[in-house]
């Protein structure tokens, strides 16, 4: 599951989730999926706060 | 607890332990007879497995204290993870609370004083259903319980690195274990604040095995759990450049991966700016990659049935509460991480809205967040 640790700017939001869709969509597993969603931005404020919770 | 403090003290270490894991097993036990607020209840009572932890840790037994940190951090969510589950009373709530739903929605037809008073009852009666359910879902642990309490503390996998902190009468025991082993540390007083320094407290312990790693699985307890450990500086870098990081429940089941086929997208009217862009541009990647592709706005009928998708993808506002946090679906409509326990529930879910993950600082794993729940369903 990904979640959010805060709150979180809906610009972000737009541009780091589709990616992340892609990927779990394509089979990616979620940690890894949200890994490479956020290496791409890096430099936007709040990116760390979206994190992949597993069982 | 006392008294095996005392045999401690005497340098009686074996009757120690069997004080302090009789204590915790009562803790257990007393956990069982809490609903409202039981995942902090465990946390805040739980002297005698911190004893048994620290104990073990001094004794070299390393492999049994981090799997006694393990059972005390996932106490409190056996039962909701594994309780055997009455699909009838489930049944049951599901119907009644459709119609107190619907009712809510037609009470804003009724004039000023009437909609008022009849929106109190409904409410009344919308609480009694959750503490219903409340009991349906912890109600009791499951007969193997102690089968699935042996299986958490399986090792991990190849490549997994496991960090996990439990808290210690002087700061917290840090352990991290991958398949060579386990190396444990104390971290005595308060975390700076610095974050190089921070990181240096919480990782350099464990460097040679996260420098191995190829997935990092964090398990937190406590004020720990907010730490955001994947953007924490690692050779001058975040960590989540050395690997992914995952924030592990630790529940009794193996994660599976697969490709999902069928998507939910709920997507509730809000003021959000960039809500649309972000649906538009998840609705495209996802129809280009072959998913089949439902659209909700949140007040249909159907719309817990339909979260038995293998995605979920909401876009909205949501808040923390425990177990009364909640995706705001307008109006008085929500899903709050009761209902969403209750299921059925997607496989997979990006919750897009705010805190829809945030943990509670004074639980062992976290305490229920939206995201927990979803695991847990």
């Amino acid at each position: 599951m990904i979640g959010t640790s805060s709150t979180v700017r809906d610009d972000l939001a737009a541009s780091l989730v589709p990616p992340l869709l892609a990927a779990l969509a394509e089979g990616a597993d979620p940690a890894e999926a949200l890994r490479r969603a956020q290496l791409d931005h890096l430099d936007r404020e709040g990116w760390d706060r979206f994190r992949a919770y597993t069982p | 607890m006392i008294a095996g403090e005392a045999l401690e003290r005497l340098g009686d270490d074996d009757a120690a332990l069997i004080r302090y894991r009789r204590a915790a097993e009562l803790h257990a036990r007393r956990l069982a007879a809490v609903s409202e607020g039981r995942e902090v209840f465990a946390a805040d009572g739980d002297r005698g497995a911190r004893r048994l932890v620290a104990l073990l840790v001094r004794l070299g037994r390393l492999d049994e204290a981090l799997c006694a940190a393990r059972r005390a951090r996932t106490r409190p969510f056996a039962a909701a993870a594994a309780s055997v589950r009455d699909p009838d009373a489930l049944r049951d709530y599901h119907r009644e609370r459709r119609a107190l739903d619907a009712e809510l929605e037609r009470a804003w037809e009724l004039p000023g004083a009437a909609r008022a008073q009849r929106r109190v009852e409904l409410r009344a009666g919308l609480a009694q259903l959750e503490r219903r359910l409340d009991e349906l879902l912890l109600g009791k642990l499951p007969a193997d319980s102690a089968g699935a309490e042996r299986e958490v503390c399986a090792q991990p996998a190849p490549g997994v690195v496991m960090l996990v902190f439990y808290p210690s009468e002087l700061g917290y025991l840090a352990f991290a274990q991958d398949v060579s082993g386990v190396v444990a540390v104390e971290l005595v007083g308060e975390l700076p604040t610095d974050p190089g320094e921070r990181a240096a407290r919480l990782l350099d312990p464990f460097a040679a095995k996260l420098e191995e790693a190829t997935r990092i699985e964090v398990l937190a307890s406590g004020p720990l759990t907010r730490e955001a450990f994947h953007a924490l500086p690692w050779r001058a870098r975040a960590l989540i450049e050395r690997a992914p990081v995952a924030y592990r429940l630790d529940l009794p089941r193996p994660v599976v991966a697969s490709a999902p086929r069928s998507v939910l997208q709920l997507v509730p009217e809000s003021n959000l700016p960039g809500g649309s862009a972000e649906v538009l541009a998840a609705a495209r990647v996802l129809r280009e990659r072959g998913l089949s592709l439902i659209e909700r706005r949140g007040d249909e009928d159907d719309l817990r049935q339909q979260l038995r998708v293998d995605l979920l993808h909401y876009v909205g506002h949501a808040h923390a509460e425990g177990w009364d946090s909640a995706l705001e679906l307008g109006g008085d409509r929500r899903l709050s991480a009761r209902d969403l326990l209750a299921g059925p529930a997607p496989t997979l879910a990006v919750l897009g809205g705010c805190e829809t993950g945030l943990p509670d600082p004074r639980a062992h794993g976290g305490g229920i967040s939206l995201a927990h729940a979803l695991l847990l369903a």
